[in-house]
């Protein structure tokens, strides 16, 4: 499974990246969203890990760009500004889950495992 | 000269006089009235004019009547025998014929007994004199009066008996040529009764020479009285003093005299009189009898006594001053430097005390001053700590995201390892990465808390050699989350030298973090996209870093530029407005200035320069 991880935190991105690989998964990092726009091929991901703080575009910002393409590919949003309305609202409008920095390991892989289930079936909606 | 003077005060002291009685003639009330002031010794004679200037003197104070005074000398002494007496007489009778006296005033027995004895001659006035302390004079004749009592010999006893209270004998000196016995009988008169039993010893009509000697043998119980010693031998006068001086070389116990003239001469005291002031009643009682006032009618008053003592003598006898009668007045006493100066001394202590009080007040204000100063120091530490606690609290959300990085990023690797650790073992490299980072990341964790820490806790400010440029970098990591939760770019813009400052680092970043957070908020709120925040560092000059905070925002309200740094001035919702307030504070407290920019197109700019330390400028120079 190749899952797009975009964080501004090159720590948090290397340690993302050991975790899921070692569950088996194949990961892509992006320091910024607009590196991911520019460099990023969509439909090679079965999912997206989207940090929410960024300087200049956030992953919300990204989020609506990525929904504006009609992309389909599931969200996850991860935040160390833990924040239950952000958490709602991202869900509704067609993410699978906003976690909470730090992830645990369970959490997150229940998560993944949750957006390739419902994976492609369902545009976001921007 | 001066023999004839003291003799004529010593004269009426010989109390043997008898008197005759005459008429009082009556004066018509119109004309003025004569007053005769017969004397017994001649003009230039100091007592004599001291005495004629108080009676003169209290003469003319008269304002009821007219008085025509008249001054005679008989001088009997000087002039002795029936025919000068006869021609002294006749001048007389033939000088006032025609112009009859109304009161004859007479201050010695020569002349008493004159006036007695001619009065008719001069019309029969009422006689006003100085009567002897004996005899009941003005008790037979109805027109003497006047004022009696002799010499106090016994005044004088008393006073030595006080200062001296061994006294034992009394050695009277009494020489003159023509020495008729009245002292002695006076003195023994008026000690008889004295119940101390002094010895009396008499050294009358001595020559100088033989009453030296006699002196010398003086028993040590003893005292002197100096009455008079008129002659150097029995054919020869000596001027008094001379004889005085001599008595008081030769004597080996203290001096005592009952000539006032006599005191400052080597006399330890005496019961003196008071001539001057008797000047002036006799004065008075011949302007009433001549207003006529009969002279039977005026009571028979006492002459004035005063008891004196010489403080020289004191100190040279060697008597406590506590022996002196309250009553007796202490002549020559030295005055005392306040006594001398008494002006300049009471002066100066004015202006002392002034200037004490100045320089007490001043060291009280200086105190006052001190403490309100360590007070407002206080109490700008205490504030400057809240505004960092209360900035801190601002960025409790950012400094949660700034914590919560690291430890996403260790625990992600920790649950990475534990799971190649379960498929096998991963390759020791791989392994030895992930530990690194786990440290590094709890390192970068550990510094989050230790600058939170620095922040927030209440310490002492020290002044440290500080470099703004890193001042700047620690307060950027600070806000960085905050800057990216708020959608603000944070652009560093930092010279690229050292600027070295004396400050105390916590309150310089406050100042910082102070300036940004208000940059961080200015910028999220405009509509200007991208926000934007700029930190510049420069040296304005050679002795100044210059830090400068620029955002895009809305900017400053015109007018508001030092408003601003007014305490509670804020345009923030919540907040006290004291964080620019005590930026200031803290600034000028480091010597330097904070000002905010007006002149800029978009948003604020705050500058903010510190005075560099010299040594890093003249560093630089070499």
């Amino acid at each position: 499974m190749t899952i797009g991880l975009v964080d501004d935190d090159p720590a948090v991105r290397r340690g993302l990246t050991r975790l899921l690989a070692a569950c088996g998964h194949h990961i892509e990092t992006y320091g910024s969203a607009s590196e991911f726009l520019q460099e990023a091929a969509l439909d090679s991901f079965d999912c997206l890990l989207l940090d929410v703080r960024m300087p200049e575009l956030t992953g919300f910002d990204l989020f609506e760009r990525l929904a504006r393409r009609g992309c389909t590919v599931p969200i996850i949003f991860i935040t160390g500004h833990g924040d239950a309305a952000l958490g709602k609202y991202a869900v509704r409008r067609g993410s699978i889950a906003v976690l909470a920095k730090p992830i645990d390991e369970e959490t997150l892989l229940a998560a993944i495992d949750d957006a390739v289930e419902k994976g492609g079936r369902r545009p976001l909606y921007p | 000269m001066r023999t004839q003077r003291v003799a004529h005060c010593l004269a009426w002291l010989a109390c043997l006089v008898t008197c005759t009685s005459v008429e009082v003639e009556a004066q018509g009330p119109a004309a003025p009235k004569r007053i005769l002031l017969l004397h017994q010794s001649g003009v230039g004679e100091p007592l004599r004019a001291r005495f004629d200037v108080a009676f003169v003197d209290a003469v003319r104070s008269v304002n009821s009547i007219s008085i025509d005074l008249y001054e005679e000398t008989v001088e009997t002494r000087r002039f002795p025998g029936s025919q000068q007496s006869w021609l002294v007489k006749e001048y007389l009778r033939n000088k006032y014929a025609d112009r009859p006296i109304d009161v004859i005033v007479t201050l010695a027995n020569a002349p008493l007994t004159f006036a007695r004895l001619n009065r008719e001659m001069f019309g029969a006035p009422a006689v006003v004199a100085i009567l002897p302390g004996s005899g009941r004079i003005a008790e037979s004749h109805d027109y003497i009066t006047g004022l009696q009592g002799g010499a106090s010999v016994q005044g004088t006893i008393d006073l030595a008996a006080s200062l001296l209270p061994s006294t034992r004998s009394v050695i009277v000196v009494d020489g003159a040529r023509d020495d008729t016995g009245e002292t002695e009988t006076e003195v023994e008169r008026q000690l008889k009764a004295d119940p101390r039993g002094l010895r009396l010893v008499f050294l009358r009509n001595l020559p100088l020479t033989d009453l030296v000697s006699r002196l010398a043998a003086t028993p040590a119980d003893s005292i002197v009285l100096f009455v008079r010693q008129t002659m150097r031998s029995v054919s020869e006068d000596i001027d008094q003093f001379e004889a005085l001086e001599e008595v008081v070389k030769a004597s080996p116990v203290p001096i005592f005299s009952q000539v006032e003239e006599f005191m400052g001469h080597g006399v330890l005291g005496g019961h003196v009189w008071r001539f001057e002031a008797d000047a002036r009643r006799l004065a008075d009682i011949a302007t009433r009898v001549a207003s006529g006032v009969e002279a039977r009618d005026v009571p028979i008053g006492h002459p004035t006594y005063t008891k004196i003592v010489d403080w020289q003598q004191l100190e040279r006898w060697n008597i406590p001053e506590s022996r002196v009668p309250h009553d007796a007045t202490v002549l020559f006493r030295p005055q005392s430097f306040f006594e001398t100066y008494e002006r300049y001394v009471i002066g100066g202590l004015i202006i002392f005390t002034a200037q004490l009080m100045l320089i007490v007040g001043l060291l009280v204000q200086r105190v006052w001053r001190r403490r309100a100063e360590a007070d407002a120091r206080r109490t700008r530490e205490h504030l400057a700590h809240m505004t960092r606690v209360s900035a801190m609290g601002e960025l409790a959300a950012s400094l949660a995201h700034e914590l919560n990085q690291p430890l996403t990023a260790i625990r992600a690797n920790a649950q990475a390892a534990r799971r190649l650790l379960a498929a096998g073992g991963p390759p020791q490299g791989e392994l030895r990465e992930i530990l690194q980072d786990i440290v590094d990341d709890n390192k970068r964790a550990a510094e989050v808390i230790s600058r939170m820490r620095e922040m927030v806790t209440k310490r002492t400010p020290e002044r440290r050699h500080v470099d703004v440029n890193e001042v700047v970098l620690a307060v950027t990591k600070i806000v960085a989350s905050d800057s990216i939760i708020r959608q603000v770019s944070l652009d560093l813009d930092l010279a690229s030298e050292e600027l070295v400052v004396d400050a105390d680092r916590v309150q310089l970043e406050q100042v910082v973090l102070n300036l940004l957070l208000n940059a961080l908020d200015a910028a999220s709120m405009s509509n200007r996209i991208p926000h934007k925040v700029v930190i510049v560092t420069n040296m304005s000059d050679r002795n100044s870093a210059h830090v400068i905070i620029r955002d895009n925002g809305p900017g400053l309200k015109t007018g508001s530029e030092w408003q601003v740094f007014e305490p509670f001035y804020t345009t923030k919702g919540s907040g006290m407005g004291m964080g620019l307030s005590i930026a200031r504070s803290i600034i000028e407290a480091h010597g330097g200035n904070i000002w905010a920019a007006t002149d800029v197109e978009q948003g604020a700019e705050f500058h903010v320069t510190l005075p560099r330390t010299a040594a890093t400028a003249s560093t630089r120079i070499a």
